[in-house]
């Protein structure tokens, strides 16, 4: 080898070696374009990259007196020598330059250089053309040889490579930086508990990320653009909050639709700059931020802290965390959302148990009324409600009503009605009087056109009466303790708060002693079942004749657990509200039934045999021989008197008489019990020769005293214990 | 009329508390029998809070009884108040079941010749 070509060799090599030992990009191209210059001897030396994006070539660096003002300058693709190269692949040397139409004399101009030859390489990876590597004006002579060309090949496929290497990396530490930043961003959610914290933590992230000190978030407010968020804006800028859209950046992003990224923003006609004094840095990046498409808000970054102007890839970057910030802030105003309809749940809950709170749980009755009442909500808050007072001098008053509609607004109405109502009470004891002057008062606060039906009683315990007024409310029952047959409370009457004016007519009724009054609203009788089947009026007719149970508790119970039976899984529509009140007689020691020949009407004999007994305070074993002789004497009426017809009737008529119990049974089976037979020992059910005549037997034995009598048609048993 | 029902070893005891009158006997009767069909041959009845008795009750009882008898098994009848005992007495049942002043005397017997 020549000793020429050994020197060349070696610096090449040298050169080679130090470009291996860089990492960072730009560092590398520097190293090429001084190798370049060097290995080449000329006076400067350009490399140009292509952005495959903007199909530009720009300068990556150039050496050379003027280099620095080449940094970042772009031109089009196709123009001038480098633009050729790049397009077509093929090397040029042009040696006259001067007269060459070929070269874009726009660079030359900026860097006021005279290009006199030029060798123009491509840059090929792969067969890919990422770029062009220049070395301009020969020292020391005229031309560029064939020889130099075949050099600066050789050299650009070793740059070639270097580059795509150092590309690689930076993409993938590019990547890795990215995803760290969002990850700081997602991060946010959790930490931040409103949007406004949100939003200021993020472009604190944003800051940080671009290396900026200026980031601001303009988000659309109605017609106008305001400062939603920002860091470094100064307070004068900020007080008018306001942003115009007139002919700037902000305009050019609408629009577009799309981002923005400027080297230099004086030089750049998409910027109308008012006040230049605000920026000590020329660059600027921007996004716009979209919700469904559509713009709502910008993502602005200026002020970078390091020398180099943003590029593409800030913008990209920007881009994604946008897109990112745009998440947090759905998830922030969805939680935000959550939250309150969670409050707002809560409030709703505490206002259902307020409701619940204000409807009388205890019923002080002194004994003269057993009451149960229950209202089950079909929505939280309900428009049903029952109340209860007692008046004095024996007098209580019950009411059920329900008013039109549910939710809060029923709700709000029935505290309404319900205070009003009660109002009245204290004024007079008439239902429909009451029923008259809430309507008017109730009238005057249904502004919304809401109204109440309402049945309305006064129970008498003294005259053992019930006067009862209704407002467009269903028949209420009354349950005869005697018959068992249901008596229909109902009166024709509007709802309250329809007309300003209204009677009501009234009406009063008798009532016995265990007779069970039955109030309660459409929810009931109404409660569907999936196939959207009603309750219905008979199904609760045939529940309260048919109930044994001797509380009213039990009673209420028993139909509220038939409503749900019968609705399963359905969704309920209606309150259902239910009122149940034994009308009882403390004291009295008598009784009066009247029950069909079904053996379970034993327990309502019993119940009422049981109450008198523990009211004269009988002892056990007495007690026990009397309930035991009932059930064996109303055995034998239904097994042998209307042999287990079910339809037979029998009357009871219990009392104490002095210290003597006495319990009449009267009945109309062709049959009559017969008359009191010889003893027949037990040990007759042993031999399964059935229990006729034990139950007499035992009736015998247990009880002071048996009568048999046939008057007519009707048989009577009359039997007698003392209770001392 | 309440009817709760315990194991103890191979004994089932069946404690009655109410009014055991008419209405509820076809009830109580099924469940009694629901148990001997499931294999308990040792009956307990604690009557001690037993309100009422009438010959209905007495007429499970007999049945009851009678079904243990055919199994080999055993029914034990305790804790009777006075006036359930009466009951027993005056249709001279008295002597015909094993009565037992506690079930825990009951048990005891029933273990003790097992």
């Amino acid at each position: 080898m020549h000793t020429k070509a050994r020197g060349k060799f070696n610096i090449f090599m040298g050169i080679v070696k130090r470009i291996n030992t860089s990492i960072d990009l730009n560092e590398t191209l520097s190293l090429i374009m001084g190798g370049a210059k060097q290995l080449m001897k000329s006076e400067a030396s350009s490399l140009m990259l292509i952005d495959h994006e903007t199909n530009e070539l720009f300068f990556n660096v150039a050496t050379g007196e003027k280099g620095d003002i080449l940094k970042e300058k772009r031109i089009p693709l196709h123009k001038g020598i480098a633009g050729i190269v790049a397009a077509t692949g093929e090397s040029l040397i042009i040696n006259q330059a001067e007269n060459d139409p070929r070269l874009y004399r726009h660079v030359d101009q900026i860097t006021k250089f005279s290009t006199r030859n030029l060798i123009c390489v491509p840059l090929v990876v792969e067969d890919h053309i990422i770029g062009v590597l220049e070395v301009l004006n020969k020292i020391n002579k005229d031309s560029f040889s064939q020889a130099d060309l075949e050099t600066l090949k050789s050299f650009s496929e070793f740059a070639a490579l270097a580059i795509n290497q150092r590309n690689l990396y930076q993409r993938m530490e590019n990547k890795a930086y990215e995803t760290s930043v969002l990850y700081r961003l997602c991060e946010t959610i959790n930490s931040c508990d409103t949007i406004d914290d949100l939003l200021n933590e993020n472009i604190r992230i944003v800051c940080e990320a671009l290396q900026s000190d200026r980031v601001s978030i303009i988000a659309r407010e109605g017609d106008a653009f305001v400062f939603k968020a920002s860091v470094g804006i100064p307070p004068k800028v900020l007080k008018n909050r306001k942003v115009s859209v007139n002919e700037n950046v902000l305009e050019y992003m609408i629009r577009t639709e799309s981002g923005v990224v400027s080297p230099n923003i004086h030089e750049d006609e998409r910027f109308e700059i008012k006040s230049p004094a605000r920026y000590k840095n020329n660059s600027f990046v921007a996004t716009p931020l979209k919700l469904r498409s559509k713009i709502v808000a910008f993502l602005c970054v200026t002020e970078r802290k390091r020398k180099t102007p943003y590029q593409q890839w800030d913008l990209r970057l920007l881009e994604m965390i946008a897109q990112q910030i745009m998440e947090n802030y759905l998830h922030s105003q969805l939680t935000e959302e959550f939250k309150n309809k969670q409050k707002m749940e809560a409030e709703l809950a505490i206002t259902a148990r307020m409701q619940q709170d204000i409807l009388p749980k205890e019923f002080p009755a002194d004994g003269q009324l057993d009451i149960a009442a229950c209202t089950i909500p079909a929505k939280i808050v309900g428009g049903d409600f029952y109340d209860f007072l007692p008046l004095g001098q024996g007098k209580y008053g019950a009411i059920i009503a329900d008013v039109a509609g549910k939710g809060i607004p029923a709700g709000l109405f029935m505290a309404i009605s319900r205070s009003t109502i009660r109002v009245h009470f204290a004024h007079t004891h008439s239902p429909a009087k009451i029923l008259e002057l809430a309507n008017k008062h109730i009238f005057a606060d249904s502004r919304s056109g809401m109204f109440v039906t309402c049945f309305c009683c006064i129970l008498d315990t003294q005259k053992k009466e019930i006067t009862y007024a209704n407002a467009g409310h269903y028949v209420q029952y009354l349950l005869k303790s005697r018959t068992r047959q249901i008596v229909f409370l109902h009166t024709q009457g509007k709802p309250l708060g329809v007309f300003p004016q209204e009677t009501f007519q009234e009406k009063r009724l008798s009532y016995d002693p265990e007779d069970i009054l039955v109030l309660y609203t459409d929810g009931v009788t109404e409660a569907v079942n999936a196939k959207f089947e009603e309750y219905g009026d008979r199904r609760l007719k045939t529940r309260i004749r048919s109930a044994r149970e001797s509380s009213s508790e039990g009673i209420m119970k028993l139909i509220i657990d038939d409503i749900s039976k019968h609705q399963g899984n359905a969704q309920p529509f209606d309150d259902i509200t239910l009122m149940v009140i034994t009308l009882k007689d403390p004291g009295r020691v008598e009784a009066k039934l009247r029950v069909d020949s079904q053996l379970r009407n034993v327990r309502v004999i019993l119940n009422e045999a049981d109450r008198i007994l523990k009211e004269v305070n009988a002892g056990k074993e007495q007690a026990s021989d009397v309930l035991t002789s009932i059930d064996e004497a109303f055995a034998n009426i239904v097994h042998h008197g209307y042999e287990n017809r079910p339809d037979g009737i029998v009357d009871i008529d219990m009392a104490m008489e002095g210290n003597v119990f006495r319990i009449t049974f009267t009945d109309e089976a062709e049959q009559g019990v017969p008359p009191p037979l010889p003893p027949t020992l037990g040990r007759a059910l042993l031999d399964n020769k059935g229990n006729l005549g034990i139950g007499r037997y035992l009736i015998h034995n247990l009880m002071d005293d048996v009568q048999y009598e046939r008057t007519g048609i009707q048989n009577h048993l009359t039997i007698k214990k003392k209770i001392t | 009329m309440d009817l709760q029902a315990k194991d103890c070893n191979d004994v089932k005891i069946f404690m009655f508390e109410g009014r055991l009158d008419i209405s509820r006997c076809t009830e109580v009767e099924a469940e009694l029998y629901r148990a001997i069909d499931c294999g308990n041959f040792k009956l307990i009845l604690d009557l001690a809070n037993i309100d009422c008795l009438s010959s209905s009750g007495l007429r499970i009882f007999i049945a009851v009884m009678k079904k243990l008898k055919e199994k080999n098994g055993r029914l034990g009848l305790c804790s009777m108040p006075p006036h359930v005992f009466k009951v027993f007495k005056v249709v001279d049942l008295d002597k015909v079941f094993e009565i037992y002043d506690s079930t825990d005397h009951a048990i005891a017997c029933f273990q003790e010749s097992a």
